[in-house]
């Protein structure tokens, strides 16, 4: 049971008890309830509970646990109007005047406004004022003021999928507002206002108990909760039994209804947190040790030149049917003054195989495998540790605060680096950095936020924060995917530049071979969760064995083509991992593969062969293949 | 197929001109690409010959038509002849639909044909973009974006139009997934014969596909040509630069 409790559906489901008892109460009562609720023997008046009258009877002598059945579904009747009302009157105004905008939704916004701000209770007063006390009334009265958060909810949510490029596809093809508005606005617009409703069973439930308290909701004979806690009020002494239970019923929905959408609510907008709770995880291994029996045939060697050396490097996931590993196997080496590629397609690898030694996975994530940055293991006890890597992220619009400015950003990075000083001190350094990474005014850049600047400033403005701890090791996963080629060529070159002058270790992380082209030293292509072949970077585009090497470079425009050539492409699609076959994980895909291919793993050896002599350091050159088709005499094949 | 004469538009009340006196040809079966870096007015540009976006001055016509000039029904038949390709294809999908029901949308809207005959249609519209028939049961999350390419390529084709709009439709796709999705749009022109006006900020995507090419600069077009002569012998500084940084092999 304990272990249960710990599960947030099992939670759920208890905070939900309370609802449900309340909704079969309210479905069920003519069945549930021993005796007329309405109808008293008033020789057995003011019981206590016994036997014959589980919960008492009241100054009538009607049983109060009939009273109390009864009183649910009257409270559930009104609720369920005043919902059914509000969410759907507050769901259509608000997604409509989301959607259409202007003037329209300027009104609209205003009223809701107004409404959401009169407090419910004088508005209910005055309805019933009006009108009379009564049912109708009642539920008139609750609906006028709680139908404007659901609109505020719609509108909000319609407001935010209107530009979509969806809906510019359904005005395209034709679709009218109705269509556009009814089938693809208002579902997921009801999602969250569904999520709100159940925060406002309770209030509505609270609010038919309180004018009924007050006289002013349904009248008597009816059993209605608020109505039984005025009849029972003047025996609250004596009768401690009729006061009580519909006291502690409304307590009970009301906290039930308030946690449920709490819960919900998470669940809906902080999965984070939500994440934080599920079962199952994993525990990163706190310090990577080597696996035994590895497949790695050549180990790279560690040279005084090497920054980060990753040995035998595993990433799983737990899934299913337990963990499940997305790399396998994974070595490589980074030099001082050197970048390396890592090149691949979505769901290769890549980024886990460079972010992976740094710790800067999802928590769930196992890692496995050796790493060492200069001499020591990368992320030791000691803080200081972690400047020595520096990182730059693809979306630099989310990898930035909105809300604070670039200079503060860097600031930060610059202090927690001990290089600050006075804050005159430290943003000079900031500027300094700035400077260094190609913003030539970094002064008024400082104080601009990250909204104010172009894609390649901010990213610029993230290679400066990196750059704050003087790290050894640059990381830069995509650093130029989202960006134009004229800047994407800007920054190509800047970084170029940081590892001629700085003298710096780079891992840049691309999907694209003709944009690491520009910069890097040697490249890993990796497929699969596997490193299928390495080597110097001009070697390897000149002479690449790999046949998915190969497939990755006839995929990339040639400048001279013919209009309408057609690209060689590669059949099949990506997203195996390293342990989903035997073989070769490309065998499928693959022109050259044998029989032997999808049963016999490769392994990542050196190259030596004809093709390959006349090519300096070739020695350096790894590939995965079992044809090794650069090294086979008998051409290229039909690759 | 799409004659675009001294367009120019913006946003806001103010004006302010993002694309200023755009003049563009295409004609029907060929492929005109038009590059530029990102604000330059590329995919104003799009949107008003689309007719999402008003243009303040100017005309563009498809088929004949001057878009303006409609209204109501008129205009919503019109717009069966152009249609548009994004650059997010997991954006342009709804969330709620499976594939089967995206692609039975058009049909819908327009009122074509009856469940058994959409239910042919979007099966042959499958096979076109070189789909598997399983993946018409499966949502947009379920989807590589390669596929999800291919399902918005399929819907904008399901109601047969003369123009398609591709508005940097390999952008967010990885370089091996674009190549494959470049050679169905070539296949699919050279089979159906719609012009095309492929956008994107790319120039060598757009050297290896487009007959032509428009390149845009701060919301005018600078240069545009048959695509050799872009490339081997730019005039406009902008397009020298544009094929320096172009990053090749």
């Amino acid at each position: 049971m304990n272990g249960m409790l710990r599960r947030p559906g099992t939670r759920t489901a208890l905070i939900a008890v309370p609802l449900v008892l309340f909704a079969v109460a309210g479905a069920l009562a003519p069945l549930l309830a021993p005796a007329d609720p309405n109808v008293g023997d008033l020789a057995a008046s003011l019981r206590p509970p016994s036997r014959e009258y589980p919960l008492g009877t009241d100054q009538l002598g009607r049983d109060q646990l009939s009273r109390l059945l009864h009183g649910a579904r009257i409270s559930i009747t009104i609720t369920a109007a005043v919902l059914a009302i509000s969410l759907a009157t507050g769901a259509v105004v608000g997604a409509t005047a989301g959607y259409l905008g202007g003037w329209v939704d300027w009104g609209v916004a205003r009223v809701i406004d107004v409404v959401v701000s009169l407090p419910g209770m004088l508005v209910a007063l005055a309805v019933i004022g009006a009108r009379g006390p009564g049912v109708q009334s009642l539920v008139l009265a609750l609906s006028l003021w709680s139908w404007a958060p659901y609109a505020r909810i719609a509108r909000a949510r319609v407001a935010g999928m209107r530009d979509s490029p969806h809906m510019d596809a359904l005005r395209l093809l034709g679709a009218g507002r109705v269509r556009v508005i009814g089938r693809h606005l208002l579902p997921p617009a009801l999602a969250p206002c569904l999520v709100y409703a159940s925060t406002d069973v309770g209030m509505i439930v609270l609010g038919v108990a309180t004018l009924s308290f007050l006289g002013l909701g349904v009248a008597p004979p009816h059993a209605e909760w608020g109505q039984m806690l005025i009849e029972g009020q003047p025996f609250l002494d004596s009768a401690w039994w009729l006061a009580y239970p519909p006291g502690i019923a409304v307590t009970a929905v009301v906290f039930a209804s308030n946690l449920l959408g709490e819960r919900l609510a998470a669940g809906e907008e902080r999965p984070s947190l939500l994440r934080l709770a599920l079962p199952g995880r994993i525990r990163r291994t706190a310090r990577p040790k080597a696996a035994a029996g590895t497949t790695v045939v050549a180990e790279p060697s560690v040279t005084q030149d090497s920054v980060l050396v990753v040995r035998d490097l595993s990433v799983a996931y737990p899934g299913e049917g337990g963990p499940r590993r997305v790399a396998a196997g994974i070595s490589y080496e980074v030099r001082r003054g050197q970048v390396l590629a890592l090149v691949g397609e979505t769901g290769s690898g890549k980024t886990t195989a460079a972010l992976a030694p740094f710790g800067l996975l999802d928590p769930r994530a196992a890692v496995t495998g050796a790493v060492t940055l200069g001499t020591r293991e990368p992320l030791g006890p000691d803080p200081r540790d972690r400047r020595r890597v520096g990182v730059v992220f693809q979306d630099s619009a989310a990898a930035l605060n909105p809300l604070r400015t670039i200079g503060a950003h860097i600031d930060e990075a610059v202090r927690n680096a001990g290089r600050g000083g006075r804050r005159g001190a430290t943003r000079r350094v900031t500027e300094e950095l700035l400077a260094t990474a190609g913003l030539p005014d970094p002064a008024p850049v400082a104080r601009r936020f990250p909204h104010e600047l172009s894609g390649g400033m901010r990213q610029r403005a993230q290679i400066a924060m990196a750059l704050a701890g003087e790290p050894e090791l640059l990381i830069a996963d995509e650093p130029t995917s989202a960006l134009d080629v004229t800047v994407q060529a800007q920054l190509l070159e800047l970084l170029a530049r940081l590892r001629d002058e700085l003298d710096m270790a780079m891992v840049i992380v691309s999907h694209d071979l003709a944009v690491v082209a520009r910069l890097a030293d040697s490249v890993a292509v990796l497929y699969g969760g596997r490193i299928v072949e390495s080597g110097p970077l001009e070697e390897l585009i000149k002479a690449p064995d790999h046949p998915y090497t190969r497939g990755l470079l006839d995929a990339v425009p040639r400048p001279g083509a013919a209009p309408g050539t057609r690209f060689r492409t590669m059949p099949g699609r990506a997203g195996i991992g390293p342990d989903d076959t035997p073989g070769c994980g490309f065998a499928p895909r693959c022109a050259l593969a044998v029989p032997a291919c999808t049963t016999v793993p490769p392994t990542l050896e050196p190259l030596v062969g004809p093709a390959l002599e006349p090519l300096a350091g070739s020695a350096a050159r790894r590939s995965a293949c079992l044809r090794h088709p650069s090294t086979s005499t008998t051409a290229d094949g039909p690759c | 197929m799409l004659e675009i004469e001294g367009v120019s538009a913006g946003y806001g009340r103010a004006g302010t001109t993002v694309i200023e006196d755009v003049t563009l040809r295409v004609a029907a079966g060929e492929i005109v690409g038009l590059v530029g870096e990102s604000g330059c007015g590329k995919s104003t540009l799009a949107r008003v010959v689309t007719g999402l976006h008003r243009p303040s001055a100017g005309t563009v016509r498809v088929a004949g038509v001057d878009v303006r000039a409609l209204r109501g029904k008129a205009l919503r038949a019109h717009r069966r002849q152009v249609q548009m390709v994004f650059q997010d294809p997991y954006l342009s999908l709804s969330p709620r639909q499976t594939v089967r029901q995206a692609l039975t949308e058009p049909l819908a809207i327009h009122r074509v044909g009856d469940a058994r005959s959409r239910a042919a249609r979007v099966s042959e519209l499958l096979e076109l973009v070189e789909l598997d028939p399983q993946v018409g049961a499966r949502r947009r999350g379920q989807l590589s974006g390669g596929q999800q390419q291919r399902v918005a390529i399929a819907r904008a084709l399901a109601l047969e139009p003369r123009l398609l709009v591709c508005d940097e439709p390999v952008t967010a796709l990885d370089v091996s997934v674009q190549a494959k999705v470049l050679n169905l749009l070539c296949d699919l022109r050279d089979r159906l014969d719609f012009g095309c006006l492929f956008i994107a900020h790319d120039l060598a995507v757009v050297a290896q596909l487009a007959d032509r090419i428009a390149v845009m600069s701060r919301g005018r077009i600078v240069e545009q040509g048959p695509t050799a002569d872009v490339t081997t012998d730019p005039r406009h500084p902008y397009t020298r630069l544009l094929l320096s940084a172009t990053p090749t092999m």
